[in-house]
């Protein structure tokens, strides 16, 4: 690991679409990056990739969901290089009606998206608040504030929850110099999404029908939203959920 | 906040002469805008626009009373004849006037209606009739306030002219989505500039309101102004038809 004296973030879920474009985001404006990811060939190639464009990052094998291992690999990296931003991306999301919901599909999307938020925010919250500065950045949804379209009633509760701790959070510790705020994006087009299972087509029919602007948002635009929330420009947004939707809520 | 526009950037600021409309006017030269500073006041419409001049971007005093409706389009056409199409609006004219619903005269309520409502409304239509008409993409930023959806006791009138700018640049988002403007709102909470000097000056009321503000201590008009700029930046593209806050915790809220 290469000496050096910047700002560090962490980002969460960093091998998929959203993370990795946030991560970049963040390495263009001169942080190191630690990229976190459950798997490590994953998370170690996508490191790997911002080294060869220049900029400076580590990866992190990290499941979100095993406490020992994020208080660990948390006090570990800050020891080393105090954590300036931390970015909650790692989530998981899926499809399921609630009348064929097993518990443990609903287990999963809650023990990822609103505990593995929580922890990922409490472990980095104190190490950052010893300090008096940092920021957090959690990846809620606009599920947070609407029902999805199809149905996804398990995701879309753990959403709301990941915006209430946010905005928890951010009135908290507002007096302590860490900042917590969200995102909120709309339909993105990313692996995740395609996932969910709509074709080609029906993305571009829900875009045109239901999206204001007329297209689905890149995750280089919702990077651009995590890398404002934690930058000095919003010194005064806390416990706020900034939604990047394409006028889907409006 | 870093995405490099290469084009002319040209932005109309209403209430430019103080507070945060003249905050935001002087960052937004900073980032590289040219910008019209529109303010009722002639004296201090020009002393900003000297100060955008100062700092090196070009820009036109405009002496405009944003409530006048046909003069829109005329303060608009006057902007873009000294500085060039305009991409970016922020609507900063702006009134506080307190008192119980049930005695405001009418006047007044009209006045603080016809001010933060309905100047906001016509500034921001005059410059999407230009900007439609040759097809020109533009970011807009109303200025609301917190108090656009927290009541504060004794500001119906006040409260209600800015939850109506918020749910109008939600609707002026989703009518001008297609023809590439995009329109949001920020929504400062209380900032320390002349229109809060009543409140904050006073030790007890500074007192009251910062033990409701989470960060507890008051914004600088810069803050909004951060806020501001980033909108109107390439870096929001896909941001539109929202509110954003910048209160240091007040409302907690999307």
């Amino acid at each position: 690991m290469p000496e050096h004296d910047l700002p560090t973030a962490l980002v969460t879920g960093a091998a998929g679409g959203l993370g990795f474009s946030i991560a970049r985001r963040l390495a263009e404006r001169g942080d190191h990056v630690v990229v976190a990811d459950l798997g490590e060939d994953a998370s170690a190639a996508r490191a790997d990739e911002l080294r060869s464009a220049g900029f400076s990052a580590e990866h992190r094998v990290l499941d979100v969901t095993d406490e020992e291992q994020v208080v660990a690999a948390i006090a570990e990296i800050d020891s080393r290089t105090p954590l300036s931003t931390v970015v909650n991306n790692a989530g998981v999301a899926f499809s399921s009606p609630l009348l064929e919901t097993p518990m443990s599909r609903f287990d999963l999307l809650f023990s990822v998206n609103v505990r593995g938020t929580f922890l990922v925010m409490r472990e980095a919250a104190r190490a950052m608040t010893s300090r008096g500065a940092g920021s957090i950045v959690n990846i809620c949804s606009t599920s947070s504030f609407t029902a999805s379209t199809g149905p996804m009633i398990a995701y879309d509760a753990s959403k709301g929850a990941a915006a209430m701790m946010t905005r928890a959070a951010g009135r908290e510790l507002a007096r302590t110099g860490v900042r917590v705020n969200g995102l909120a994006p709309g339909t993105m087009d990313t692996p995740l999404v395609r996932g969910l299972g709509s074709s080609d087509d029906e993305l571009a029919q829900l875009a045109a029908a239901r999206i204001p602007v007329g297209r689905l948002g890149g995750t280089d635009e919702v990077a651009e939203g995590a890398a404002w929330l934690s930058s000095p420009a919003a010194s005064y947004v806390v416990g706020h959920i900034l939604v990047i939707d394409g006028g889907w809520l409006a | 906040m870093s995405v490099a526009d290469p084009g002319r950037r040209v932005a109309f600021v209403t209430g430019a002469g103080r507070g945060i409309g003249r905050s935001v006017t002087l960052l937004l030269a900073s980032h590289g805008w040219d910008v019209a500073c529109a303010d009722r006041d002639a004296g201090e419409a020009a002393a900003t626009a000297g100060l955008v001049a100062a700092a090196g971007r070009r820009s036109a005093a405009v002496i405009h009373e944003v409530t006048d409706a046909p003069e829109a389009d005329t303060a608009v056409a006057f902007a873009e004849s000294e500085l060039g199409p305009i991409t970016g609006v922020v609507t900063c004219a702006g009134v506080e006037i307190t008192g119980p619903a049930t005695e405001l005269p009418e006047r007044v309520v009209r006045t603080v209606v016809d001010v933060n409502l309905l100047g906001s409304f016509w500034t921001a239509a005059a410059v999407a009739r230009s900007a439609q008409a040759d097809d020109r993409e533009a970011a807009m930023v109303l200025v609301a306030s917190v108090n656009g959806r927290t009541a504060f006791p004794g500001q119906a009138a006040y409260t209600a002219s800015k939850g109506g700018v918020i749910a109008l640049a939600s609707a002026l988002a989703v009518d001008w989505a297609p023809s590439g403007i995009r329109v949001n709102a920020v929504a400062p909470g209380v900032t320390d500039t002349a229109m809060s000097a009543g409140s904050l000056g006073d030790p007890e009321k500074r007192a009251a309101l910062l033990a409701r503000i989470p960060m507890a201590r008051p914004a600088q008009p810069e803050e909004i102004a951060e806020a501001v700029a980033f909108l109107l930046s390439p870096a929001a593209s896909y941001i539109t038809g929202i509110t954003l806050p910048v209160d240091g915790g007040w409302s907690s809220r999307a």
